[in-house]
């Protein structure tokens, strides 16, 4: 890893609006390389538009958005995601009807082990460089235990599985930074513990995470530094217990779950 | 009676290979082409118009080309134009649509062509068509008629083998696999670093390529093509066909095109005459199909024989395992 | 120049069909979410409808009516039977896309059984032309373009007044939504099916009186005219599918002075993938509709 001091992710003056309603407005905010840091606000602030347009998926009005030193906004996903800055969606996306171990495999991207011509001339080419990558597939869904559901149709998981798989998935794809939009959502809350675990596996494994999350102590216990929006901005950031004395954030949610909750 | 079931299982065997092409748009992709029999038409014009004669009936015949080329040029040829017409419609229809504007565009296109072909004069000769197509190495090999059709059989079956295992290789390689990750979901696919404009054109080029081979043995089979060789609601046969068979199954394809092109097509065609009525039988088959579509999509939506499953086994030799990695403890400043 | 106008004159009556047609088509798409490849065979059974009225009365007003129930009723058969059933499983939008695929070809080849395949005369008692402006319209031209505007009109109250257009939109919008505030989305969405039916079952009739006779194919043939033109206007976009439906209308008759008439199709094509070039979302509409 480089400088864990660095940043590796800065918005700067980021707007998005639609249909005349601003979701997103003049957005600035930076994202050390390794940290863990959380995402909040009330609903409708701009939180998993933010998601969208940093991972592409939606078009920037106005502002840069920097991703280890490149400028990405209104790059395609793929292209971002090729840079090294993968996302994660609030319901879990698994491709159903491929197992398990299949959906791993489709996670790490290999131009050369996908291309037709391998296909359909190169099966020597390929057995060498499938099994590498089934086994550590295999690897990485033991480490999620997974592993004995590695055959199972990924569609046929549960909500907690899917979720695992999701991580499991971004593992595979060995991104710099992941956006994980909700990781808790869908998921029994017994199980907790294990996405937390999850997520730290992840950290651990050198890669940046950034997490939109509305269980509180769920990011207390995770994120810092932790970034607070409202309106389409961010107003604070620091950690848990900086924010909760701070007079804004408390304005941002009144209405809603105040943070002591 | 021998002729009749050689030259029935030859245009089975030709729909089977129709049948693979939607399979890789549909069946792995996911993109509901209804435009299969625009490939087909232009592969089987294509052909005819290499393989066969220039035209030669009078002032108000007219077709392009008429190269008089051996039959493998006629089959490049074939595969290259109905290519490239996928990759020009394709390129167009799969531009950030949305997955209903693509099928409409699809038919419109096809039924679109049909009309220029069949009034265009020129090209292919309206409505008349291209005909006098010489069938492949028939001078070669100078058989008899009922041997010919036997050997022509043997062609469309190893062609059809080709295509097969092509097919196979596809579905177990990484390739396919991306492909059906598309068709499960293709947001994840673009989250993870794929671009799904290329992958779905790809798929859909490849769909259109084997449609224009099975288009030249169609041809090769008529020794001729014209408009009433083909229209758009055909297509409804081959997706009544792939999902009776099974839907990304390569050897449903197979059971199922079989099954629509022989015992439907043949059993209406044998048994169903209404004095007076000619349109009837093809007519009772068309309603059959409709029926046995909605009937399979709400009992057997998978197919008689599903899409098989990978299946992973770990390598025997228990060195090549990694033991899990032990679970790292929390970053310290949480 | 009398050629254009002519050829306008034609389009403005050709165009207050498509427009008819492709009204009752988006409505449907929009609140269904389902392109409906069975409506042309909604306007051929409306059309055949009105042919065996026609054998018992010379009343147009109930020729026109039974075209209508009829259109309805297999619209309402369809839904109930067959897309709602299968709705509920909660299929790929595809699927339910291919049963219209399927109940198309069950109804147009049961026509065939039942009526023949060959073209039947077709025609309904008119006055006699008359000069409008510069145009020269039969009786039954303007009778056309009447109900067409009659229908459009009452269309647009039924969807800015009423609490089933209401409900309508907001079921467009979003059907988990709608469903939520308590709106019963499969009781409206079976009765834009019905309505869907009712518009396209005489748009049918108006179809086969235009041209004069009918046969099996008379609405599966009109089908890809009314999809260009409801793409072209924006899907379920009423006023954007009136527009598209005149542009189209207008194209293909005009087109038809310097192209063969068998290009028409061609023409229509040509506006529909131009639009999908420039504004997917349809060339009527001030926001584009984002895709998905």
């Amino acid at each position: 890893m480089s400088d864990p001091s660095a940043t590796l992710l800065e918005l700067a003056g980021v707007n998005k609006s639609f249909g005349g309603v601003h979701a997103v407005r003049d957005c600035t905010f930076s994202i050390r390389s390794g940290s863990l840091t959380g995402l909040i606000g009330p609903n409708g602030a701009g939180k998993s538009t933010t998601v969208d347009l940093v991972s592409g998926f939606k078009s920037v009005d106005a502002g840069t958005i920097t991703f280890a030193g490149e400028q990405i906004q209104n790059r395609p996903p793929h292209v971002i995601s090729r840079l090294g800055l993968v996302r994660s969606f609030q319901t879990p996306r698994e491709w159903a009807r491929l197992t398990t171990l299949e959906n791993l495999l489709v996670a790490a991207v290999d131009d050369r082990r996908e291309s037709l011509r391998v296909a359909l001339f190169g099966r020597r080419e390929l057995a060498a460089t499938d099994a590498t990558a089934r086994a550590e597939a295999r690897r990485v869904l033991e480490e999620f235990g997974l592993g004995k559901v590695k055959n199972e149709l990924a569609g046929n998981l549960s909500g907690g599985q899917k979720r695992l798989l999701e991580f499991a998935r971004i593992m595979m794809a060995r991104p710099r930074l992941v956006f994980l939009d909700e990781p808790q959502s869908g998921v029994n809350p017994v199980l907790g513990d294990r996405m937390g675990e999850a997520i730290q596996q992840l950290v651990a494994s050198g890669i940046t995470v950034v997490m939109v999350e509305h269980n509180l102590a769920f990011v207390e216990r995770l994120c810092d530094p932790v970034i607070v929006m409202a309106l389409g901005r961010p107003i604070a950031s620091g950690t848990m217990a900086e924010l909760r004395k701070d007079p804004a954030v408390l304005d941002a949610y009144l209405g809603e779950a105040v943070p002591h909750a | 009676m021998i002729d009749y079931a050689v030259s029935t299982l030859t245009l089975g065997i030709i729909w089977c290979i129709f049948t693979y092409a939607v399979n890789t748009t549909w069946g792995w992709t996911g993109l509901l082409d209804l435009a299969p029999f625009l490939y087909i038409a232009v592969g089987a014009y294509v052909y005819s118009v290499i393989v066969g004669p220039p035209p030669n009936g009078g002032p108000s015949v007219h077709w392009i080309l008429g190269l008089q080329l051996p039959f493998v040029f006629g089959l490049l040829g074939a595969i290259v134009a109905a290519g490239i017409c996928g990759l020009i419609l394709g390129g167009i229809a799969l531009r950030r649509l949305r997955d209903d504007y693509f099928s409409i565009t699809t038919v419109v296109a096809t039924l679109t062509v049909y009309a220029v072909i069949a009034q265009f004069v020129p090209l292919f000769n309206g409505y008349t068509g291209v005909y006098g197509v010489p069938q492949p190495l028939v001078k070669e090999l100078n058989l008899s008629a009922s041997a010919y059709q036997v050997f022509f059989l043997g062609l469309c079956a190893a062609v059809l083998l080709i295509v097969y295992i092509f097919m196979e290789r596809i579905f177990k390689s990484p390739y396919g696999r991306l492909l059906r990750a598309v068709r499960e979901d293709e947001t994840a696919a673009a989250a993870f670093g794929r671009n799904i404009y290329r992958v779905k054109l790809q798929a859909y080029v490849i769909g259109a390529v084997v449609a224009g081979l099975g288009g030249a043995l169609l041809a090769a089979f008529l020794q001729a093509f014209n408009p009433y060789a083909w229209n758009a609601a055909e297509t409804f046969l081959i997706y009544a066909a792939i999902f009776v068979g099974g839907s990304g199954n390569n050897r449903g394809v197979l059971l199922g095109a079989l099954f629509i092109s022989v015992v439907v097509q043949e059993l209406t065609r044998l048994f169903v005459v209404i004095p007076g009525h000619p349109d009837a039988a093809a007519a009772l088959r068309y309603m059959i199909v409709g029926v046995l579509i909605i009937a399979v999509l709400w009992w057997r939506p998978q197919g008689l024989i599903p899409e098989p499953r990978d299946h992973d086994e770990a390598p025997p030799d228990p060195a090549g395992v990694t033991p899990p990695r032990p679970l790292e403890t929390a970053p310290s400043d949480v | 120049m009398d050629d254009i106008l002519l050829a306008i004159g034609f389009g403005l009556v050709t165009a207050a069909i498509i427009a008819v047609s492709t009204v009752a088509l988006s409505l449907q798409y929009s609140v269904t979410n389902i392109p409906n490849f069975a409506h042309g065979e909604l306007m051929t059974v409306g059309a055949y409808g009105a042919l065996v009225a026609q054998r018992s009365t010379d009343n147009i007003l109930l020729q026109a009516l039974s075209a209508a129930i009829v259109g309805g009723a297999f619209a309402w058969a369809m839904n109930f039977f067959i897309i709602q059933p299968f709705a509920r499983r909660r299929p790929r939008n595809l699927v339910l896309f291919i049963l219209t695929l399927a109940v198309s070809l069950i109804l147009q080849n049961a026509v065939l059984i039942v009526f023949g395949g060959s073209n039947i005369g077709f025609s309904v008692p008119a006055s006699d032309a008359q000069q409008i402006g510069p145009f020269i319209f039969t009786g039954q031209d303007l009778l056309i373009m009447g109900s067409a505007v009659v229908i459009m009109v009452g269309v647009h109250l039924l969807l800015r007044t009423t609490k089933f257009g209401k409900a309508q939109r907001a079921i467009s919008d979003s059907r988990e939504l709608a469903r939520v505030t308590g709106i019963n989305a499969d009781r409206i969405v079976q009765l834009t099916w019905l309505l869907d039916g009712l518009i396209a079952g005489f748009a049918g009739f108006a179809l086969a009186a235009s041209v004069g006779s009918l046969s099996p194919t008379i609405g599966n043939s009109f089908l890809l005219v009314i999809f260009a033109a409801a793409v072209v206007g924006g899907i379920g976009r009423i006023y954007g599918a009136m527009a598209g439906a005149l542009l189209i209308g207008l194209a293909m008759e005009v087109s038809a002075l310097y192209l063969p008439a068998d290009y028409k199709v061609a023409v229509a094509f040509a506006l529909l993938i131009l639009t999908l070039l420039i504004r997917p979302g349809g060339l009527f509409t001030t926001n584009r509709v984002v895709a998905r």
